[in-house]
């Protein structure tokens, strides 16, 4: 090779082979710059081109009744938002969007325009839309529209049971009621999936990331049907009444499951909580909001005198005309009674015939009783907010604080805890924790029965069994008559308190209704406390003509729903009408009635035993002694009853039908205490 | 350059004489004067020709041939068959993906369709919604001791539910 081409052709060869170096060496230095230098940046958006995180849903729990249905479930819905910068044209895309969900269109297209501006690729435009709104948007197929799947909480009977459910925020999680207290069991967890998608978008293949766990199911003690008569009767009865507020709790009193709790007013929990409203509207009257139970506390005093005293139903009460003194205060009753049995202190509801009860049993023993009885303590219901109510410490009762606590004054209480204390009656002398949750299933379908608490006995079931008739004579011929049931056996009692307006600082002529009582008597199903707090219209708003109805109705239903078997011949009961015997007015107005009661005032007071004269039968009593034995051959278990608890005869009773035979024999003289026994037969 | 390493290659190992060396002996580009340029490029490209005649030659049969030729069919079905043993699951999974989301999807909407049936179903069938209708229809509940007899053939629910004979 001649040296001219040889210096030609290398020089060529060389500013080839740097071109390619050179080119080898841009290539190698764009790759470090992709595979090292930007390599997270571009696997990041590579991933986001290539796949997409979903979230999957994990439905809160639902709650059912004790029939399994749905009181609340979940549902998949969608929530829409849009991309602003996108949109082709805000003004009618605002319309379409407005007048699809609903939403005001001008602030709608102001959000649309300000989020154009702000090149925002994301805009919220309604959250949890209803089905029905998701399907006419989708049909429009707006490609600037998104749609993400969220939950919502629906309560498919409104406003049914809304108290006692309770309800969600935005978040659904629990703010009121049993969604609140069982919030962490009804909560799922939401899982998250990884979809891996093609260039248009289009998943063909996933990976779960975390399992979602949905939340359990809890079912509840409460019927529905029986919910719904308590809400439609208590409304019916405080509409009519003017009442204010009311509660019903209907309570099977043997196993403590609380078959219903209505509150008057509700509220529909599907509704969100407006502004303004607290969560304090949404609470359940029944167990957040004590109040002075008036008579219907009577029952406890005189269970407390059966047991601690020797007392009988047909031991003679000085009623002392209608009023006492009681260390410097002045108690009066609404009838002058100069005596009556034990048994009629409570059929006719007397307050001088419970406090003269109440100061025979004495403080230590009756707060001790009241105490027992489950008083002044939570009943554990489970409902959030519940009240222990108010039992004051014995050392803070004044001297005549026993005759208040005697008729219901001084003291407070809920409905649920009255519906406790009077199952204690019902079901032969226990204490039995009310329960509102029954079990709650697991998604994988295991049932986790809720455990039951303990029974206590509070009184023996000789005492039980004879404040179940004595309370049956408050129905029969007391001051609660309005609560016969056709077909059905009851017992209760009535309860009027009157109410201190605290701004005018005087009693005023407004009541606190209630009806605590039960059926069938002798084997009681249901137990029922019926309260309406600010009735009206004298003794219209007592608890006999008021609450009593209320009890009838709630308690004839829950007795059908519950398929109890009748204990009496369907025959329409006759109601009487406004009769004297509704006066069961608890008068905490003492000698100045128009003070609210001041205990530090009293001054000098007595000894109680000055207070308390012997029992005196008056000429006009009709004592035990020397009482002639009725006729009950031939007569029904319904009318030998109701004889004998007019008369005040303690019968015993064997067999069914139609009495057959009795002993001691008609006519005869009976002796203070003596049973009569009655042989029924078919 | 490549013609010119050729032309090396060919003067060096055959020793042909390239045609027309004769009319440039002693041709030396070192030597011209420094004024003379050449006539033409790559004057100093020299094709040589040499006839050659292959007919005389046999194809001899080559025992090794036919083993080849098979061997190379059998791994080339081999690499087929591997390839669309592993690709075709591969693109059938895929096939599958797509339907299995799609069914997914369709699965999620049928029961989302449902939950808002049974919805819709509780709604009918709250006891507010039964009572007003069973007012605006007048039914009533039976008092006691009442008996209420169904007309034949005119009842519609409770026909229904009997039993048949």
């Amino acid at each position: 090779m001649e040296p001219y081409a040889e210096t030609e052709s290398l020089s060529r060869v060389r500013v080839v082979t740097r071109i390619l170096v050179a080119w080898a060496l841009i290539i190698f230095l764009r790759l470090i710059i992709l595979q090292v230098v930007q390599h997270d940046e571009l696997r990041r958006l590579a991933a986001a081109q290539q796949t997409r995180q979903v979230e999957i849903l994990a439905p809160r729990g639902r709650i059912l009744d004790r029939e399994g249905r749905p009181l609340a479930m979940s549902l998949p819905v969608d929530s829409i938002a849009i991309d602003p910068v996108r949109i082709p044209d805000p003004y009618t895309a605002s319309n379409i969007l407005a007048g699809v969900l609903g939403l005001n269109q001008p602030e709608l297209l102001g959000k649309i325009l300000v989020g154009a501006k702000a090149g925002r690729h994301f805009l919220w435009v309604k959250r949890r839309i209803e089905p029905a709104e998701s399907e006419r948007l989708a049909s429009f197929g707006f490609d600037w529209v998104e749609s993400r799947r969220e939950s919502r909480r629906f309560y498919p009977n409104g406003a049914l049971a809304g108290n006692v459910i309770g309800s969600v925020g935005f978040d659904e999680q629990g703010n009121s009621g049993l969604e609140l207290a069982y919030n962490d069991e009804l909560s799922g967890h939401a899982g998250e999936r990884t979809m891996l998608n093609d260039v248009r978008r289009r998943a063909f293949s996933e990976v779960v990331d975390n399992e979602a766990e949905a939340g359990r199911d809890i079912t509840l003690s409460i019927d529905q049907q029986i919910q719904f008569v308590a809400e439609r009767e208590l409304a019916r009865a405080a509409v009519e009444n003017h009442a204010g507020t009311g509660t019903v709790v209907v309570m099977d009193p043997n196993t403590g499951n609380v078959l219903a709790m209505a509150s008057y007013p509700t509220f529909d929990p599907n509704e969100p909580l407006k502004k303004g409203s607290g969560l304090a509207a949404r609470g359940n009257l029944c167990v957040t909001t004590p109040f002075e139970p008036g008579s219907v506390f009577k029952v406890f005093t005189l269970s407390a005198a059966l047991e601690t005293t020797n007392l009988t139903p047909e031991t003679p009460i000085n009623c002392g005309g209608g009023s006492i003194t009681l260390f410097g205060r002045t108690i009066h009753d609404t009838h002058r009674y100069g005596s009556l049995s034990f048994a009629d202190v409570l059929a006719k509801s007397s307050n001088i015939g419970a406090i003269q009860i109440g100061l025979r049993v004495g403080d230590e023993k009756l707060h001790d009783y009241l105490l027992r009885f489950g008083f002044s303590r939570s009943t554990g219901s489970g409902i959030p907010g519940e009240s222990a109510g108010v039992i004051h410490k014995l050392r803070q009762w004044s001297k005549s604080s026993i005759g208040s606590v005697a008729m219901g004054h001084e003291v407070q209480v809920t409905a649920m805890q009255l519906a406790q204390a009077c199952s204690v009656v019902a079901n032969g002398g226990k204490l039995v924790p009310p329960r509102t949750v029954l079990k709650m299933k697991w998604p994988d379908g295991t049932v986790e029965p809720e455990p039951v608490r303990p029974a206590t006995r509070v009184l023996s079931p000789s005492t039980a069994l004879t404040m179940r008739r004595l309370m049956e004579g408050v129905v029969l011929h007391g001051t609660g008559t309005r609560a016969k049931m056709p077909g059905y056996t009851s017992a209760g009692k009535t309860g009027t308190a009157q109410l201190y307006d605290f701004n005018l600082r005087s009693w005023v002529h407004r009541y606190n209704a209630s009806f605590m009582g039960f059926a069938p008597v002798n084997n009681p199903a249901v137990v029922v406390v019926v309260t309406l707090y600010g009735t009206s219209g004298g003794t219209a708003g007592y608890g006999g003509p008021v609450a009593a109805p209320v009890f009838r109705e709630v308690a004839s239903t829950a007795l059908r729903v519950l398929n109890v078997p009748k204990d009496l011949p369907e025959t329409p009961a006759p109601v009487k009408e406004a009769a004297p015997a509704d006066d069961d007015l608890a008068i905490a107005g003492l000698s100045a009635p128009s003070e609210p009661p001041q205990p530090e005032a009293v001054t000098t007071p007595p000894a109680v035993t000055q207070l308390l004269p012997a029992p005196v039968v008056p000429a006009n009593f009709v004592g035990i002694s020397g009482r002639r034995t009725p006729d009950f051959v031939g007569r029904t278990l319904r009318s030998v009853i109701e004889e004998a608890s007019a008369s005040g005869v303690r019968i015993e009773y064997f067999g069914a039908g139609i009495a057959k035979a009795q002993t001691p024999a008609p006519g005869s003289v009976l002796s203070p205490g003596e049973t009569v026994r009655v042989q029924f037969g078919r | 350059m490549a013609t010119l390493t050729c032309n090396r290659f060919l003067s060096a190992s055959t020793g042909l004489e390239l045609a027309g060396s004769e009319a440039h002996p002693g041709h030396e580009i070192s030597g011209l004067p420094p004024f003379v340029t050449r006539s033409i490029p790559f004057e100093d490209i020299w094709f040589a020709k040499k006839p050659m005649d292959n007919s005389r030659l046999v194809r001899t049969q080559d025992p090794q041939e036919r083993k080849v030729y098979w061997n190379s069919i059998a791994v080339l079905i081999v690499v087929v068959a591997l390839g669309i043993a592993f690709l075709t699951p591969a693109a059938a999974g895929l096939m599958d993906g797509y339907t299995i989301q799609a069914l997914k999807q369709e699965q999620q909407q049928l029961l989302r369709e449902r939950s808002v049936l049974e919805l819709d179903e509780l709604r009918h069938l709250s006891p507010k919604r039964l009572e007003e209708l069973a007012r605006m229809q007048q039914f009533v509940d039976p008092g006691p001791d009442q008996l209420v007899f169904l007309d034949k053939g005119e009842t519609v629910a409770l026909n229904h539910a009997r039993p048949k004979p």
